[in-house]
């Protein structure tokens, strides 16, 4: 079955928080990601060493966020901050 | 001492022998050059800046001279010399008002670090800076110029200079640069306007530059808060057209327009993000002046 761990550790990263976005930055690469509101929450709630299953994020994210989780999950997976 | 307080000989005799210093938004530029398009240039358009003969601490050293060598008689060319280097390829002599103003927008745009640079005009009226970020060819500079023209205190029409500590925008007030169609749009629309001497077929196409109000010159120690950050983008017969934008996409947007966030790091973040907090944000496509200014002004009097 596959399994799932957040890609980046938001403590690496300075956060600029907007209405429906969030920018991250980080710390010591510089790299700039955008991401939704919606998947900053998601991000949140993941431990970072933690693997998770399909059913795990999905209940997961479920609690923390109202956006259709199945679509957060896909756009974390593509966005490469699911791995 | 104001470079109009010098006579006309007197200036000319200086930038060809041991040059003059010019305080172009609060840096000094040492300008030296033998050539008498940029004489007329810096004449013309520089009237109102601060100027030094024997200044002791200079920012940027600076010539525009011929190049050297045979090719001088069949082809003539001059290059942009910065602190005994040549940072560009050297362009036809008849382009050497247009080298001028390049080349100090270079010494900037890749040496100042004490701000976060953005490619992008900015003027300011009653105490609002309007920052207009945008690529060549969307208007930005014709959209700010006729600002000028209508009233705005010009800051910069290619650089926008935001101080790391203050979050406070810098001018950077010197002649504004137009191209192509731009020019006589602006001659008509800017009655009173002056200008300098047309430079054509440069990479950019036909290229001079409009000397900026006394006003804007004189106030360019205050800086401005800034309050807007504009998107132009003009489109021919289109109605004008406003919109605001997410402010996580915006911040993405003046990342890729900045010359210099990767270098200030999270110093250059910490600026962006408490720009983005602090302005209304917008996409604006227009094609009339006389309606793009009255929707600005609007905006800028009213921004809910």
């Amino acid at each position: 079955m596959k399994h799932y761990q957040a890609a980046i550790k938001l403590d690496d990263y300075l956060v600029a928080e907007f209405d429906h976005s969030v920018v991250l930055h980080g710390k010591r690469s510089d790299q700039v990601i955008l991401v939704s509101s919606a998947v900053f929450s998601a991000l949140r709630t993941l431990n970072n060493d933690t693997l998770y299953s399909l059913d795990q994020l999905t209940s997961l994210i479920n609690l923390s966020i109202n956006e259709q989780t199945d679509l957060v999950i896909k756009t974390m997976v593509n966005e490469g901050l699911l791995k | 001492m104001l470079v109009s307080d010098f006579s006309r000989d007197d200036l000319i005799r200086y930038l060809k022998t041991t040059g003059i210093g010019i305080e172009i938004g609060g840096f000094w530029f040492q300008i030296t050059s033998p050539i008498d398009d940029v004489s007329d240039h810096i004449i013309k358009l520089y009237p109102d800046a601060p100027c030094q003969l024997r200044r002791v601490f200079i920012d940027f050293p600076i010539e525009v001279r011929p190049v050297s060598g045979l090719r001088r008689w069949f082809k003539p060319l001059a290059e942009f010399v910065f602190n005994g280097s040549v940072p560009f390829t050297p362009l036809p002599i008849d382009q050497s008002p247009a080298l001028l103003e390049w080349g100090i927008n270079w010494c900037i745009s890749a040496h100042v670090q004490t701000h976060l640079i953005l490619h992008s005009a900015v003027v300011e009226k009653q105490g609002n800076a309007v920052i207009l970020p945008a690529p060549s060819g969307s208007g930005k500079s014709t959209l700010c110029t006729a600002l000028v023209a209508r009233g705005w205190r010009l800051l910069s029409d290619e650089l926008t200079l935001i101080d790391v500590s203050s979050g406070l925008v810098r001018p950077l007030t010197k002649p504004i640069s137009l191209k192509n169609e731009s020019i006589s749009v602006i001659e008509s629309f800017w009655i009173g306007s002056v200008r300098g001497k047309l430079c054509t077929d440069t990479v950019k196409g036909c290229v001079t530059h409009f000397k900026p109000p006394k006003d804007s010159v004189l106030a360019s120690h205050e800086m401005a808060k800034p309050a807007m950050v504009i998107f132009p983008r003009f489109v021919v017969d289109s109605e004008v057209l406003i919109e605001p934008v997410d402010k996580g996409s915006a911040f993405i947007d003046l990342v890729d327009n900045a010359f210099n966030y990767h270098v200030l790091g999270q110093q250059g973040f910490h600026t962006l993000h408490r720009l983005l907090n602090t302005v209304d944000i917008y996409d604006f496509q227009y094609s009339s002046l006389d309606a793009a200014i009255i929707e600005i002004e609007r905006r800028a009097n009213d921004p809910s």
